[in-house]
């Protein structure tokens, strides 16, 4: 096993026990008031460092270990060190300042990383030579969303010039940033990494039809993230669109590959799970009365996007982690991820519906704080237990 | 080898200075209050409004007149309750801000009318409102109107006294 890749993905383990950190601080300023913690700061740190320093970290180094199990080349060498540097200091800036210069330039620096590793990655051929179709489909798509995910903070300084600051289009800017990155990036990525480890995939000219309408209907969904201030018809047909044909083409992709998948792992198995759940919700979302209660509930928005980071990708990095020897296979530690993540997104998503009954469930928030407690139990024994020393 | 990975790693860093200067610039704007964007509004007094401070504003909505006698402990307990299911995602009840800003002294800040308007007419009162517009500045996220009912607003506002009380 290569002693390079080795000591990233510990890396990368320790910045998801960071991040755990991070989330159960979040959790228990809404039970206790901590002095001097400004709350939102805390949460763009939070968000920023997840994205940079555990999500792309991670994937990245679990793609480059695609093109070459066995030695880490300089340039991408360079690519994982600027991430961390990257990530540690939007880490701190955010924490520190909020959207201000210095964290403004770490968010920049890390998107300049994010073009230079998909230019490495594109250069290295692999996409072409070394992966089967599905799996290279996944992961080139998500490549490009991945830079495309940029646009939306390029935009912001722009808007901010125009003086439309405080309109919707400034928001729908920051969405792009959020869509294309977690699920264009981070969700095609991830099930690409996994379709790769099938030798011998070769599509049928059917499933090819359904995975470019998969990755076509990904970009579409972004108009679901534009729904918020009713933007019209136009809109809500094109995001209405793009979430059946997702669902659609999501389920038979998975019918397709039907041999395959009763042998993956539970992680995966609940990746699966989780996906589909997305892919059903998207749909819901866009009937207009359920859409605009949902856009205002902010514990179902919060809820989506641990469905999508704990439900899905994070299993998916840890699955591939697993089965590429990075990490041990523990599966009671699997059974407590699945069910701390079961419960943290069913809490987030059941509240909002109880409370339209006036149902409350007791010490919700306590319930929330304990569940982030056992995600830092989770990352700290997968660390310590689990990972392979140099 | 090596070099040519420096050299390739000079432009992204000549890029990334240019985007920090730049960026200063539209931080530095941002930072002389966002209300600034405002302006082009007529009469925006938003960026003279300290939203820690006392208003007399009764805001924008349909309360115009709220009568308030004596604090009603179950009603107050009513709306406690609808403020746990509904608000507490995003504000506690102490002077601590989470998502939006601490509750605690709430009605020594605000008129009743405000308070009732600000939660059943967000949007507009963070556009028309020289409060609302300063705290959607300070806060920047837009509060959302959370489907209460009229009474269920009351019942919130004497939550806000029975607690500014205690």
């Amino acid at each position: 096993m290569n002693s390079a890749i080795t000591y990233y993905l510990r890396l990368a383990l320790t910045n998801f026990i960071v991040l755990t950190v991070l989330g159960l601080v979040l959790r228990y300023m809404h039970i206790a008031d901590i002095d001097g913690v400004n709350y939102q700061f805390l949460l763009h740190a939070h968000s920023h460092f997840a994205f940079a320093g555990w999500m792309f970290f991670a994937i990245a180094l679990l793609i480059i270990s695609l093109i070459d199990k066995n030695t880490l080349a300089r340039s991408f060498k360079w690519v994982m060190i600027l991430a961390l540097i990257s990530a540690y200091g939007m880490l701190v800036s955010f924490y520190l300042q909020g959207y201000k210069a210095v964290s403004i330039t770490f968010s920049t620096l890390f998107i300049i990383v994010t073009y230079r590793f998909t230019y490495l990655v594109f250069k290295s051929k692999i996409l072409k030579n070394g992966l089967n179709p599905l799996s290279a489909g996944l992961i080139s798509a998500s490549l490009i969303f991945l830079c495309l995910s940029s646009a939306g903070p390029f935009a912001l300084g722009p808007l901010m010039a125009l003086g439309l600051k405080n309109t919707p289009w400034y928001q729908d800017a920051i969405y792009i940033y959020l869509h294309f990155q977690m699920n264009g990036f981070m969700l095609l990525a991830g099930w690409g990494m996994f379709a790769s480890v099938w030798p011998n995939v070769s599509l049928n000219k059917a499933s090819k039809t359904w995975l470019k309408l998969f990755v076509w209907s990904t970009a579409a969904l972004y108009f679901i993230f534009t729904l918020w201030s009713k933007p019209g018809v136009p809109f809500q047909a094109l995001a209405a669109a793009g979430a059946i044909v997702n669902l659609v083409s999501w389920l038979m992709l998975c019918i397709g590959c039907r041999d395959q998948l009763p042998k993956c792992s539970l992680l995966v198995k609940a990746a699966l799970a989780a996906t589909t759940l997305k892919c059903i919700f998207q749909v819901i979302v866009c009937i207009p009365g359920v859409g605009e209660w949902v856009f205002s509930n902010r514990d179902l928005i919060i809820g989506y996007i641990h469905l999508l980071t704990l439900g899905i990708i994070s299993p998916l990095i840890l699955d591939q982690m697993i089965r590429r020897g990075f990490l041990k296979r523990s599966l009671p530690l699997v059974w407590i991820y699945i069910g701390a993540a079961v419960v943290y997104v069913a809490l987030l998503f059941l509240q909002p519906f109880l409370a339209r009954l006036g149902v409350l469930i007791p010490d919700y928030e306590i319930l929330l704080f304990a569940v982030s407690l056992v995600f830092l139990f989770i990352a700290v024994v997968f660390f310590f237990k689990f990972s392979f020393k140099r | 080898m090596k070099t040519k990975n420096l050299r390739q790693l000079i432009p992204a860093l000549l890029i990334s200075g240019a985007a920090f200067l730049y960026a200063c610039g539209g931080s530095g704007n941002d930072a002389s209050s966002s209300a600034d964007t405002t302006s082009n509004s007529a009469a925006s007094t938003a960026a003279s409004v300290d939203p820690a401070t006392k208003s007399d504003s009764k805001g924008v909505g349909k309360f115009t007149s709220v009568q308030l006698g004596p604090i009603d402990d179950a009603m107050a307990e009513k709306g406690k309750a609808v403020f746990t299911a509904k608000c507490s995602a995003c504000h506690k009840a102490t002077d601590q801000r989470v998502v939006g800003p601490g509750l605690k002294g709430v009605t020594q800040r605000r008129t009743p009318e405000w308070i009732m308007n600000q939660i059943t007419n967000p949007a507009e009162m963070e556009q028309k409102d020289p409060v609302g517009k300063a705290l959607l500045a300070k806060y920047l996220t837009q509060m959302t109107f959370q489907n209460v009912t009229d009474d269920e607003t009351r019942q919130i506002l004497e939550y806000f006294r029975q607690n500014d009380k205690q």
